[in-house]
């Protein structure tokens, strides 16, 4: 019990320490808020799509026999016709609205050359990759049947013809990339709207094409400051580091730590409550941070509810990080000013404002790429959040990411926790 | 330090029974394997008793506490708290009280935040009577829901020292508790000190610049120099043993030149036991003063340099002229704290 009380008096009195400065309560609560706001207005109602992306193909497609569409469309060719020709023709030369830039550059890659496509997504040299089916024009044709299956002019043409594919016939069109970055959702949404046009020709959505999508895209698509609000909850909790060497500083400075340890305090009781402190925060932070979205058109999700448990772990890793500089750092001047301009480059090479291009990958952990950038735990944090957030995605499908940042957020709390301990609790 | 003191108060004590609370052997502190801060201290406190640790700046005061309530390493020597050795300073959590010479506390919670978080960093039960007690006692009652950092100096102070005291230490170890305070302040800090020490039997270590105060307030003084206790006993002791009751004061103008104020300063070396020369102020110890006075003044005209001095005066000695005696400095040379 009375470990408890002297806990709570510890976590009260960090709290207090946020509320009461108005500085700090400015970096911790208003200036994420304000990021919000800039963004929101910078890109909220902009077209944000101005450079073409890459994007890869792999076409396993066989085609059909030419005598099958010579027979309905009245020609004489007898040569095997290839649609995916013409779906990669289409996307090939989809314009941005009112420019003549194409929204896509197209690679190919040969049936032989899945590996170096799979690298160049993983590396991002590609931002998304369409692996066309071997029956793929097949697919058009059961979509064409599907549609105009009844037409008059069509069954005159065709006559009793049975050479179509079944009416439960499938194709499966497969894109994948990282849903996390932003050239893959736009991409995405952009390739999902013109492989349903191209199958319904023109129309409402065809039976028959599965479009499997890495993820599940938005149909209404993504603009930059939906891909940017999870970074933004990722940075105001990134932004509490300000405050948790405020806290470890203080009460180096102001002598309030000597007066802690000769109480009965514990050091572990301490750093617990400035560890409670950060999640109480972050946890304030989170709905702020959404509801301000909200105003900005961010679209609405229940979903916001699973972004507490990535926040509980990315708050911790922010302590670490928070005790390793007030371990490391002499003084508070220089270790708060360090905690001041760390927070925003952690955040961009993280990628939490704009994708990273061409991140190293250092393995491969059960089938996900682990990148130079991922002992960051901003990293995959963003990548739950947007997961969560933009693609309504389960935690339990963002299960590796989640691991790695609980094993970061330990990792940097017990070096954290074990460089500061050595430094100010131990007797000099 | 003189043995014989330290002798006769042991028996003093032994004789009234009193416990002893604290006891230290051989203390020592080497920072860096250099720097000698603390040299064999050795010292015993006696319950109830109020002991105060005189030094200029620099002279170990602070280490020896800070080892003592185990902020700082100890690189040699022991000490024991109600006759157990201490290796683990979690079992002493509630013997020992601290007022440091910084006001420590947060100064954006309220005088009454402050005292119940540290109320509850030592789990007092009935802190909210406890704080109250304190309060009333520290005139600060009626501004318990100020916040700490809008308090004035004297103010600071004073919760400073609440804050120390609520747990109801057996020691406790005030380390220049009235620093930068008020008059006013500064009665009502020493008036409750001295009514907790006796009623509430609270040992109290105290550490400060005003010798007044500690002439009144301990009854035994240690002077720390260099790391070492060079002199211990009660102010009267302290007071008689350096071998003088007399004092006789001159305050020499700052324009005299310095070749006439060293001659004068030799010949009266020459003349008398112990002279000490510091700020323009000389001091001649003597049990013989009204006699030796004119003697003084005839050094004087020979070097003719009556016209330069300012004051002259013969005294009663104080706990101040014993300091400087001993440690040719002045107590209140250079700031506060070492």
């Amino acid at each position: 019990m009375s470990k408890i009380r002297a806990f709570y008096s510890l976590l009260k009195t960090n709290l207090l320490s946020i509320t009461r400065d108005r500085t700090t309560f400015f970096f911790i609560i208003l200036f994420p808020l304000c990021f919000v706001g800039v963004f929101g207005l910078a890109f909220q109602w902009s077209d944000p799509l101005t450079s073409s992306k890459i994007i890869g193909i792999i076409n396993y497609d066989t085609g059909i026999d030419g005598g099958v569409i010579a027979f309905w469309n009245g020609t004489t060719t007898v040569n095997d016709t290839f649609y995916s020709e013409e779906y990669i023709r289409v996307l090939k030369t989809v314009l941005y609205p009112e420019s003549n830039v194409t929204i896509f550059e197209i690679q190919i890659f040969n049936i032989t050359e899945l590996d170096v496509a799979q690298e160049s997504l993983e590396t991002r040299n590609i931002k998304a990759l369409i692996t066309l089916p071997e029956n793929f024009s097949s697919g058009v044709l059961a979509a064409f049947q599907n549609k105009f299956g009844d037409d008059p002019i069509l069954t005159a043409a065709t006559g009793n013809w049975t050479g179509y594919p079944s009416l439960d016939f499938k194709t499966i069109v497969k894109v994948d990339g990282d849903s996390t970055l932003q050239d893959f959702t736009i991409s995405g949404t952009i390739i999902e709207k013109i492989t349903q046009y191209f199958f319904n020709f023109g129309d409402d959505p065809v039976e028959g094409v599965i479009l499997d999508v890495y993820g599940s895209l938005s149909t209404t698509g993504f603009t930059v400051f939906d891909f940017v609000l999870p970074g933004l909850i990722v940075y105001a909790i990134l932004n509490n580091l300000a405050s948790i060497t405020d806290i470890a500083f203080r009460d180096i400075e102001g002598g309030t730590l000597r007066r802690l340890r000769i109480s009965k305090v514990t050091p572990p009781m301490y750093v617990l409550s400035i560890l409670a402190s950060q999640m109480v925060i972050a946890f304030i932070q989170i709905p702020l941070v959404f509801a301000a979205g909200l105003i900005f058109g961010f679209p609405a999700s229940i979903q916001v509810l699973y972004a507490f448990i990535p926040a509980i772990f990315l708050s911790l890793a922010t302590s670490g990080i928070g005790f390793i500089i007030a371990g490391l750092v002499k003084g508070a001047a220089a270790g708060r000013g360090l905690a001041g301009i760390i927070a925003t480059p952690i955040a961009m090479i993280s990628g939490a404002f704009f994708d990273i291009p061409n991140p190293t990958i250092i393995s491969n952990v059960f089938g996900n790429s682990f990148g130079l950038y991922d002992v960051l735990p901003a990293a995959p944090a963003i990548r739950i959040f947007r997961s969560v957030l933009l693609h309504n995605n389960s935690l339990a499908s963002n299960a590796f990411d989640l691991i790695l940042l609980f094993i970061l957020a330990v990792v940097f709390l017990l070096i954290g926790i074990y460089l500061y301990s050595r430094k100010h609790f131990k007797p000099e | 330090m003189s043995e014989g003191i330290v002798k006769e108060e042991n028996e003093l004590n032994i004789k009234t029974k009193k416990e002893i609370v604290l006891e230290t052997k051989d203390l020592e502190k080497i920072y860096d394997g250099k720097v000698h801060a603390v040299r064999g201290v050795s010292f015993e406190l006696f319950e109830g008793e109020v002991l105060g640790l005189l030094g200029p700046n620099g002279a170990g005061k602070t280490t020896t506490i800070s080892i003592l309530l185990g902020i700082i390493k100890k690189t040699k020597g022991e000490f024991s708290i109600l006759g157990k050795q201490i290796d683990d300073f979690k079992t002493i959590r509630d013997l020992i009280g601290y007022t440091p010479q910084d006001l420590v506390f947060y100064d954006y919670l309220t005088v009454q935040e402050n005292a119940e978080l540290f109320a509850d960093c030592y789990d007092i039960e009935n802190k909210k009577d406890r704080i109250k007690e304190l309060f009333e006692l520290f005139q600060l009652t009626e501004l318990k829901k100020r916040r700490a950092g809008k308090l004035s100096g004297g103010q600071k102070r004073r919760l400073n020292l609440v804050l120390g005291m609520l747990h109801s230490p057996k020691i406790l170890f005030l380390d220049e508790p009235s620093a930068g305070m008020d008059p006013q302040s500064r009665n009502i800090l020493w008036e409750n000190v001295e009514r907790l020490s006796k009623e509430e039997g609270i040992t109290i270590i105290l550490t400060t610049h005003l010798m007044e105060v500690a002439d009144k307030l301990c009854d035994r003084i240690l002077i720390i120099d260099y790391g070492k206790i060079i002199a211990s006993g009660t102010p009267d002791e302290l007071k008689s043993t350096f071998g003088a009751e007399e004092v006789i004061e001159l305050m020499i103008a700052e324009n005299l030149e310095s070749k006439t104020s060293e001659s004068f300063i030799e010949k009266l070396r020459k003349r008398f036991s112990k002279v000490t020369f510091l700020d323009n102020t000389v001091k001649i110890f003597t049990k013989k003063g009204a006699t030796l006075i004119t003697e003084v003044v005839e050094i004087a005209v020979k070097l003719d340099m009556t016209d330069f001095i300012e004051s002259l005066q013969l005294r009663g000695s104080t706990l101040e002229d014993v300091f400087i005696g001993l440690t040719g400095k002045s107590l209140r040379e250079g700031g506060e704290g070492d």
